[in-house]
């Protein structure tokens, strides 16, 4: 009989799955919103749970899904790490949906919001999976799960340019998910599993004989690949910022701050588990993944230095922040990885926190979206404008905030590597880019335009719009103390993390 | 004088840090602000300038796709060479998990198809994820083409009730007499296939699929309204969630029970989650088609 606590993540999985298929009955855009908060709630209260019981003791297990042990049936496998990102996952779903609220109800058709949130709950499935799943397929059934979620949370905002941006999201997915699947395909051919563990020593042996070498190279790269375009790495990027800057403020949270965490989350846990970090550094993809993520670093930063839109600038500098990680993954060392694996949840904590507040001044500056229109909206709601303060200050790496301890490891984790110079260099040049354009913005919504600009501005803002907003005011200040727990108390969080990578 | 220009600098680096893209002293700022977007320009000249673009990108896109398409061809046909040949013994996907699959399914699960025992039984999980995906693709195409104040004009509609009248006034006979004589066996075809499906080589995707092709029938024969009079909105929305909600909570209880080594008779657990994908899969194809043609079901 396994102990009690082993059973989270499947009950986890099983309440996201169960909530989909009741907002479908429900229909009722309210109380569905409801259904998705408490689920969010519930899934991050058990899978904190999990974390201390599975901390402490220092284990991870596989849990077989049904009757039938691996490798014959379904199985997935908890550690650490896989319950941490798990409930920050959850609870910053469910911040997104409280600060992106208002916007949400006014952006989406009353009798279509609770479509949307059959999609935010099977979303909440597809991602739990990916993080948990030690079965190749599984990840794959569960990656196309996450990729008509997020475009339809893209599309749910129905404006012409929104269709636009979805139909290329979608393109570029199916492209990403195809890649996959050939991988997958390939490999199975030449190894004969699907579950991970026996797949890894197939690997291993297939690896250390020679056997099979073209078709290993090319599957593991197929993979990466089509990981690497639904994670927005970097010459993959460009549907990213149409679909994260036109969509309703909750879903260019959601999507920014998890669905391409969700991706990458899959490709460590390829990369650790299945291939070995040596096997990649062995046959070159870790330098294609530092390659790729130092220019990501510097183009991503350059494009969003040239957006006036808010939104997109935040999009565009989501890429610079996924270049970040793909460079530790490209590391190829643990270090990397651990230094990788905390950068994603800064990442899923701040950017999120952007969005939100981005949202909110531009509902309290007459749903203008230009920097230019957004000048002093800092004043007309304060939580609103401390709130990007934090997390812009975060994400160009403030002492105090998470994106400064995820500089500082990504810097330690570098010393080791041979491109040590190239790697210091980047960050320092990407962290000046970051500040370049996020210092700005934070002066343009803080200085006080001239007074007849504020009136003119004012006449388009409708009266309840600059109500105070309760729930948003709420989710910012989760995501900051979210924020300032990841930059002061981040040891405990790191060893976390250092032993889920061990366990993985 | 050169104090004027280091004005105009400082003035240059405010601009910037306030967000503008070409630094203007704010007078003329404040006027292209407020001023309605421009439309001097003739539309003849806007057009034949985007056309030009269009054409450009359109002589560029093609040459890159299909260098890509090819460079991705080329490495997979390189790479099929080496990869093991098609049905040897010696293969490695026939290792130990297939000789199970093979000589264990009729036993373990009740099935004598192997496929049918993997699908539905070994990795039921993948299964349930696959319906999830059937069930948002409905979703979602629901939240695209359900008529709304966005995507309906009154024209659309008008043109919708024309095509109606003519349809009443002027039926194609062959359509529907050969109709009327399909549908019922085509219908009790998917029943068998659904209902014996648990076991044997088909089950709950096919016979989904055909049942949804004979409601397709139907309807398209009928006209839509004939058959939504029968099966109405509320209906369709009633089965096909109580087919994902059936295979999700019997297989919750399935993976619960056999995780935690809890004996249960599940002997019933196959033909639920069967006659499940079968309904979720006839209700994919079926609204698929409503949803496209008519924007409601």
């Amino acid at each position: 009989m396994r102990p009690f606590y082993e059973n989270l993540p499947f009950i986890c999985i099983f309440i996201s799955i169960v909530c989909g298929v009741l907002s479908a009955v429900i229909r009722d855009g309210r109380k569905t919103y409801r259904l998705a908060l408490a689920m969010s709630a519930t899934i991050a209260v058990l899978s904190a749970v999990l974390l201390y019981c599975l901390y402490t003791e220092n284990i991870s297990f596989v849990y077989s899904m049904g009757r039938f042990a691996a490798p014959f049936g379904n199985a997935i496998k908890a550690g650490p790490l896989q319950a941490l990102l798990v409930t920050v996952f959850a609870i910053v779903m469910g911040l997104s949906l409280l600060g992106g609220g208002q916007s949400l109800f006014h952006d989406i058709l009353p009798e279509k919001q609770g479509l949307y949130f059959v999609m935010t709950d099977l979303l909440m499935a597809g991602l739990l999976v990916l993080v948990y799943t030690n079965d190749m397929f599984t990840g794959y059934v569960f990656i196309e799960i996450t990729t008509i979620a997020a475009c339809a949370m893209v599309m749910a905002k129905d404006t012409g340019p929104n269709l636009i941006a979805t139909i290329r999201y979608l393109f570029m997915s199916l492209l990403g998910s195809g890649l996959f699947l050939i991988g997958l395909t390939l490999l199975n051919s030449i190894a004969g599993y699907l579950l991970m563990e026996p797949l890894a020593n197939a690997v291993a042996i297939l690896a250390e004989l020679g056997q099979y070498h073209r078709p290993l190279i090319v599957s593991i790269g197929l993979m990466v690949v089509g990981l690497g375009i639904k994670g927005a790495m970097f010459p993959f990027h460009l549907w990213l910022p149409d679909a994260h800057g036109g969509a309703t403020t909750s879903s260019s949270a959601i999507l920014s701050g998890l669905v391409l965490k969700g991706y990458i989350v899959l490709l460590i846990t390829l990369m650790t588990r299945v291939f070995g970090l040596e096997l990649m550094r062995e046959v070159g993809v870790s330098n294609i993944l530092l390659t790729l993520g130092l220019l990501g670093m510097i183009f991503g930063s350059l494009a969003a230095m040239r957006e006036y839109h808010v939104k997109r600038m935040l999009a565009n500098s989501s890429v610079a922040q996924i270049g970040y990680i793909f460079m530790g993954l490209g590391l190829g060392t643990e270090a990397g990885v651990v230094a990788a694996c905390f950068h994603i949840l800064v990442h899923a904590a701040c950017k999120p926190l952007l969005f939100c507040c981005a949202g909110r001044l531009s509902t309290v500056s007459g749903h203008h979206r230009s920097l230019k229109n957004l000048r002093g909206s800092a004043y007309r709601d304060v939580a609103a404008g401390v709130g990007f303060t934090v997390g812009a200050l975060s994400m160009i790496g403030i002492p105090l905030l998470g994106g400064f301890v995820s500089k500082l490891y990504f810097s330690k984790a570098a010393l080791e590597s041979p491109f040590m110079a190239v790697v210091l260099l980047t960050i320092a040049a990407s962290t000046v880019l970051n500040a370049l354009y996020y210092v700005p913005a934070i002066l343009a919504i803080w200085v006080r335009p001239p007074w007849e600009e504020i009136q003119l501005i004012m006449l388009e803002v409708k009266p309840e719009d600059t109500r105070f907003d309760r729930s948003f005011f709420i989710a910012a200040a989760a995501f900051m103390g979210l924020i300032f727990l990841l930059g002061i108390v981040y040891h405990p969080i790191l060893n976390v993390i250092e032993a889920g990578v061990r366990l993985m | 004088m050169s104090d004027g220009r280091e004005k105009s600098a400082w003035r240059r680096f405010a601009d910037w840090v306030n967000g503008d893209s070409e630094p203007i002293d704010r007078t003329t700022q404040y006027v292209m602000n407020r001023r309605p977007p421009r439309q001097e320009e003739p539309p003849e000249l806007h057009e034949q300038r985007e056309r030009l673009r269009l054409k450009k990108f359109l002589g560029l896109y093609p040459l890159a796709a299909g260098f890509l398409c090819v460079a991705l061809i080329a490495i997979l046909f390189a790479t099929v060479i080496y990869i093991p040949p098609f049905g040897q013994p010696g293969n490695p996907t026939n290792n130990e998990v297939s000789r199970h699959y093979l000589e264990y399914t009729e036993e373990e699960t009740g099935a004598t198809n192997a496929v049918t025992g993997m699908i539905l039984s070994y990795r039921g999980f993948d299964t349930l994820g696959e319906s999830c995906v059937l069930f948002l693709a409905v979703s979602s195409v629901m939240m695209l083409l359900q008529r709304d104040k966005n995507n309906t004009d009154e024209q659309t509609l008008h043109r919708l009730r024309r095509e109606d009248a003519i349809e009443r006034t002027h039926p194609d006979n062959i359509l529907r007499k050969s109709a009327k004589l399909l549908t019922p066996f085509i219908l009790l075809f998917a029943l068998y296939v659904l209902f014996n499906g648990e076991i044997s080589p088909g089950g709950g995707f096919s016979g989904g699929a055909i049942l949804g092709g004979g409601l397709i029938l139907y309807s398209s024969a009928y006209g839509p309204e004939q058959l939504s009079r029968l099966l109405t909105r509320s209906l369709y929305d009633t089965v096909r969630i109580t087919g994902l909600m059936a295979y999700a909570l019997t297989y919750g209880i399935y993976i619960f029970a056999g995780a935690n080594g809890i004996k249960l008779e599940m002997e019933w657990m196959m033909i639920v989650i069967d006659l499940a994908v079968g309904l979720v899969v006839a209700c994919t194809i079926y609204g698929f088609y409503t949803m496209f043609q008519r924007g409601k079901v």
